[in-house]
């Protein structure tokens, strides 16, 4: 017995040891963060190939334009102002004057014609256009007219070029020119030597673990007052919020259950927005049973949404009547079917449409989702309809497997998942035969909704405030055809440290990029 | 390590022994209920299995019933180990949870160890090219990235419970293979065994009745491990789509639940049942196993 | 032995082909591919950017082309570059096996010693109340899913009192240095060596009891030798054989990594690597990361059979 204590001492004393030798070294200046946890978070992407990710790209690179702080409305960066010709086939851009870029080079429109090159080049296959949304079809030419003007012609009229532009982050052409667009994804460019014209420049990068930023003392709003600016990386979101516990960070992502415990407790600071997603379950319509109004409608009288928002997910999350995560793409609430909690409706309509209620059918319903959130609400949902006669049967998919299957139409009979709706980013593919690489080529969902259809093809062309009236028209019709289950907007969290000063964070799709002032955040005092 | 050389097994057993197998039966069973351990365990094993088969009998809530109004609530006299987060009652979920996980811990187990054990102590006793034919297949199921075979079987399989037995089964027999041939390949060259040969049995009989059986304590401590390791994977499955389908419980997936962190600190009563009863599970199948052992082994005074 | 040696090696060479083959096609019926990763369900993405991805992955070539571009890839060294991120996959792999080889290292180095005394120990004290609550313990140790662990950990030992990092493997404000790295190595370690402490120790206290009953055990302690002698002069050396198995069983984890482990200590390993592979249908990480697993996994139990000879005698190869 003698052995095994004198065995134990020393480790103990090791164990005890540790902590002490070495202590956790606070420089005030710095802000370390986890700012690519959550779902607007992707660690370690460049530009052009930036599913997600966008806060940090823009603490290092910035866009023409961007979203201002809550994504309402957009927000001059390198450019300062811009305009169309009257059938919008021509913008024109003003630049920032005096804008230097990380290593001292003055920018100019050349860095701008340079940029929309590369992204828009077939050789460095970027997703830069399929996520902003403009092909190579539409946009003809981009050209500097002067080295503070940049004209875009396009082939087709575009009243939201702007908008479109958001994801064009300007790469410097004198460092990049050499570059083989071949060579773009593989470059270790961006993790060595980034040059940018953002408000933080790079300092060190190390794979999986940190991103290092130093002051841009040339900012053209003014020096960062941070002395640095640390991105975390984290393989998962309760490891940053224990670590912001522990002190080491001062910032992350939290979700809704999480974050509601931060409210409250002096010691930090939760912000919160719309995440611009909406939730909503699909039905496959090539199932004749969904091609029928009526069994859809039974559908949103059956779930309980309000219930659901308000109980199950605590407020984190409201109800939509449509596609379209912001209230000023509804119309009036009274030209709304608001589908208020009614089972009895349900069981009629689907009684109407031909549903025997003495044998419940067996619906698998098929998500990519694997947060608590949606499988608390799945789990509500199941329940609801359960007692329509409708046993749902939620199944979880990875990502590559769930997009296989979605988008070819087949081997799926409804879906449970998200887009995102803004003003600007209306998923007008999503409707559209052809818009999205379906088998049959028929829209996602199989059905054709001919009006809507015409609805979209006005709204593609038409400017403000025409363009704000065909969406709301657009979800008109979709809340009244029940063209799809409409469920909910979540909202999601982000919660720091009270120590942080001016910080400013917004949940935007993708992490923006939006306008949050990076230059006036502080840390200490 | 001079000693390495006598007998370490079984002695051999004579006619006489065979005549009196009945009466040996008996005492292996006289042996095994005066282990405690071993009998409580046994009850145990039986409480758990009576109370997750008749689970209708013992649960005031179906477990699929949600209640908006008693959401998240502590355990009361009302729901016995509180509510979860949509409002279904932990108690019955935790024993309707257990038919799913008993089923497929020990379902899977008995097929990764009958396959491992079969295949383990033929390549143990033949040696040569079969020995060298089923390992090298081991070698190759052993590569084989599991993720990336339960996503495709995901796709593939309907989804039921005996799917996920079988898959856990045929993916984790590997260890038991590499593990019984080991002990197989020293115990066959021991004296009693090749005295076995010597007096013309048949290989079956040698393998079954006196490899094996020194086998078993090596084998109660892979399945205790196998069973648990099963309960465990079943939850990843349905991380892929292939685990049982929602709302279903099972022990994985009500464990599963507190990589949620609200969970974990907040509705302990979520979490901590389902890990107690895996414990006492996988904890009462060691000590039967441990009893049943000891009674089996002739060497053994109690 | 030698010719034995000898066989075994050539026949790894068509066993080796086999896997790598078996796996390219296992990845390739999995539904999903590298499209369906860059076409995220959250955002607007036209089919217009597809074709071209997949034109620069290759995809458009039939399969048994794209394995035998790969293999002739791999005899010339090159491993390739990663779909998801275009990261080379050889420095990728060096970089993340390197990390994982601390980590698993350690928590098997930890598992090993702790598991086998705690073995022998309570093997020697069958039914006794230290092999009841080790025991238990032990069964504990296995029941608790890692991430639970791993979180309870961080929470004690990290957030109340403050005495290792909370992820992560360096710290990001200063260079590592060896005292960083072992502060951040603590806690993952141990919460992985569960498993291996727990496993180490049941099969040691089986092997044990299964020798110390044998006759010349008892023949020894009839001479009067001391227990201490008998234990590991007679008893522990008789059951190494399931040791050494299990030890060889254990060695791939080295490059395998460990999910749960990783993802909740933020640590970059290869387990985490794996399952981003995965999900971006990252066919030439993947087929990297099982090439480096298929030869520790040849390896090992070419090893651990060579192992079995030395611990027994009576184990002959011919």
């Amino acid at each position: 017995m003698n052995r095994w204590k004198k065995l134990l001492i020393p480790c103990l004393m090791l164990v005890l040891l540790l902590p002490v030798m070495s202590g956790v070294a606070q420089d005030s200046g710095v802000l370390i963060g986890a700012f690519d946890v959550g779902p607007g978070g992707a660690p370690a992407v460049i530009p052009y190939m930036d599913t997600a990710g966008r806060t940090w790209l823009s603490k290092i690179w910035s866009p023409l334009v961007s979203w201002n702080a809550d994504i309402s409305a957009l927000e001059p960066q390198l450019a300062t102002e811009w305009s169309a010709n009257e059938d919008y086939t021509v913008w024109t851009f003003k630049l920032r004057e005096g804008v230097l870029w990380h290593d001292g080079e003055a920018f100019t429109a050349d860095d701008v014609v340079f940029s929309l090159n590369l992204a828009m080049n077939p050789d460095a296959a970027t997703s830069f256009p399929g996520f902003s949304q403009l092909s190579r079809d539409t946009v003809a030419e981009v050209r500097a007219v002067d080295d503070l003007t940049v004209e875009f012609a396009l082939n087709s009229p575009n009243p939201r070029l702007p908008f479109n532009l958001i994801l064009l982050w300007i790469l410097p052409e004198h460092a990049l020119a050499d570059l083989n667009p071949a060579d773009y994804q593989n470059s270790d460019w961006f993790f060595t030597e980034a040059v940018g014209t953002g408000p933080f420049m790079h300092k060190e990068f190390v794979r999986d673990q940190f991103w290092a930023l130093d002051p841009n003392p040339n900012y053209w709003r003014g020096a960062p007052r941070l002395s640095g600016l640390i991105n975390r990386y984290f393989a998962d979101e309760t490891s940053a919020i224990l670590a912001l516990e522990a002190g080491e960070i001062q910032f992350t992502y939290a979700s809704g259950d999480v974050a509601l415990g931060f409210e409250g407790n002096a010691a930090y600071n939760v912000f919160s927005g719309p995440s611009g997603v909406t939730n909503y379950m699909i039905f496959n319509e090539r199932d004749e049973r969904f091609a029928d109004v009526r069994v859809r409608q039974a559908i949103m009288y059956a779930i309980d949404r309000q219930a659901i928002t308000e109980t199950i997910l605590q407020g984190t999350a409201q109800v939509v009547p449509c596609i379209g995560a912001f209230p000023a793409m509804y119309p009036a609430a009274e030209e709304l079917n608001d589908y208020a909690y009614d089972p009895e409706m349900a069981r009629q309509l689907l009684a109407e449409a031909g549903f025997d209620p003495s044998t419940p059918v067996d619906i698998e319903v098929v998500t990519y989702y694997d947060s608590q959130f949606h499988a608390d609400a799945l789990a509500a949902i199941q329940a609801f309809l359960s007692e329509v006669g409708i046993n749902v049967i939620p199944i979880r998919q990875d990502v590559p497997t769930y997009n296989s299957y979605f988008y070819t139409g087949e081997g799926w009979t409804i879906s449970y998942r998200g887009v995102a709706a803004g003003f600007a980013n209306f998923p007008f593919p999503f409707y559209e035969a052809g818009g999205q690489p379906t088998t049959d080529g028929a829209p996602l969902s199989g059905g054709t909704y001919q009006e809507m259809l015409d609805l979209i093809a006005q709204a593609r062309v038409a400017a403000d405030p025409e363009y704000t009236g065909l969406v709301q028209d657009i979800c008109r019709f979709q809340n009244q055809n029940a063209t799809e289950g409409y469920m909910w907007t979540a909202i999601r969290f982000g919660v720091a440290s009270s120590g942080l000063q001016d910080f400013y964070w917004f949940p935007a799709p993708a992490g923006g990029p939006y306008d949050d002032r990076a230059e006036l955040w502080s840390v200490g005092g | 390590m001079t000693n390495q050389t006598l007998s370490a097994a079984a002695p051999i057993p004579t006619l006489q022994q065979a005549q009196t197998a009945k009466a040996d039966k008996n005492r292996v069973l006289r042996r095994f209920l005066r282990n405690w351990p071993a009998v409580i365990s046994l009850s145990l094993v039986v409480i758990i299995v009576t109370m997750t088969i008749g689970a209708p009998l013992f649960q005031r809530y179906e477990y699929e019933q949600i209640d908006l109004r008693a959401r998240a609530a502590l355990p009361s006299a009302e729901h016995w180990l509180g509510t979860d987060r949509v409002g279904r009652d932990v108690w019955s979920r935790l024993l309707n949870g257990g038919q799913v996980s008993l089923v497929v811990g020990f379902g899977a187990t008995l097929v990764s160890t009958l396959i491992g054990t079969v295949l383990g102590a033929l390549a143990g006793y033949y040696r040569g090219w079969v020995d060298m034919v089923i390992m090298r297949i081991t070698d190759i199921f052993m590569t084989f990235p599991s993720i990336i075979i339960m996503l495709t079987l995901a796709a593939m399989l309907p989804r039921s419970v005996w799917t996920i037995v079988f898959i856990i089964g045929l993916l984790s027999w590997t260890g038991t293979a590499r593990m019984v041939r080991s002990q197989v390949m020293s115990i066959r060259e021991l004296d009693y065994v090749l005295a076995c040969r010597a007096l013309g049995y048949t290989d079956v009989r040698i393998i079954t009745r006196h490899i094996l059986p020194n086998v078993f304590g090596s084998l109660v401590a892979l399945v205790t491990f196998a069973i648990g390791s099963a309960i465990l994977t079943e939850a990843g499955l349905s991380f892929l789509g292939l685990g049982v389908p929602p709302p279903m419980p099972s022990w994985g997936n009500m464990l599963e639940a507190a990589r949620n962190l609200d969970i974990l600190r907040n509705l302990p009563w979520m979490w901590i049942p389902p890990a107690i009863m895996l414990v006492l599970t996988v904890l009462a199948v060691n000590f039967v196993g441990d009893g049943i052992r000891d009674a089996v082994d002739p060497r053994m005074v109690l | 032995m030698q010719k034995y040696l000898l066989r075994r090696l050539l026949i790894s060479i068509p066993v080796f082909f086999a896997i790598t083959a078996i796996i390219f096609a296992l990845i390739e019926i999995a539904p999903g591919d590298i499209t369906d990763y860059f076409i995220r369900p959250e955002l607007n993405m036209t089919d217009e950017a597809e074709e071209a991805i997949r034109a620069r992955f290759g995809l458009d070539q039939p399969p048994v082309v794209r394995y035998f571009n790969w293999m002739l890839n791999v005899f010339q060294g090159d491993l390739g570059y990663r779909f998801t991120n275009g990261q080379p996959v050889a420095a990728t792999i060096n970089q993340r096996l390197s990390a994982t080889v601390l980590l698993a290292g350690t928590a098997l180095a930890i598992g090993a010693v702790i598991g086998v005394s705690l073995g022998i120990f309570t093997a020697l004290r069958q039914y006794s109340l230290w092999d009841f609550s080790l025991t238990s313990l032990s069964f504990l140790g296995i029941s608790i899913p890692s991430f639970v662990a791993g979180i309870i950990f961080l929470y004690v030992f990290s957030i109340q009192l403050g005495w290792f990092p909370s992820g992560g493997m360096r710290p990001v404000d200063q260079e590592p240095t060896l005292l960083t790295t072992i502060r951040h190595l603590v806690l993952p370690a141990c919460v992985l060596s569960l498993a291996p402490i727990a496993n180490f120790m049941r099969y040691t206290r089986f092997a044990m009891l299964e020798v110390i009953r044998a006759d010349y055990v008892r023949t020894a302690r009839g001479k009067g030798m001391t227990e201490r002698r008998i234990t590991w002069g007679h008893s522990f050396p008789n059951a190494l054989l399931p040791v050494i198995t299990l030890l060889g069983l254990s060695l791939p984890t080295l490059v395998v990594g460990a999910v749960f482990t990783e993802t909740i200590f933020s640590w970059p390993g290869m387990g985490t690597l794996y399952l981003e592979a995965v999900n971006g249908r990252d066919v030439p990480l993947l087929m990297g990361m099982n090439l480096v697993i298929a030869l520790v996994v040849l390896t090992a139990n070419l090893l651990t059979d060579l192992a079995y000879a030395l611990a027994d005698p009576r184990i002959r190869y011919d």
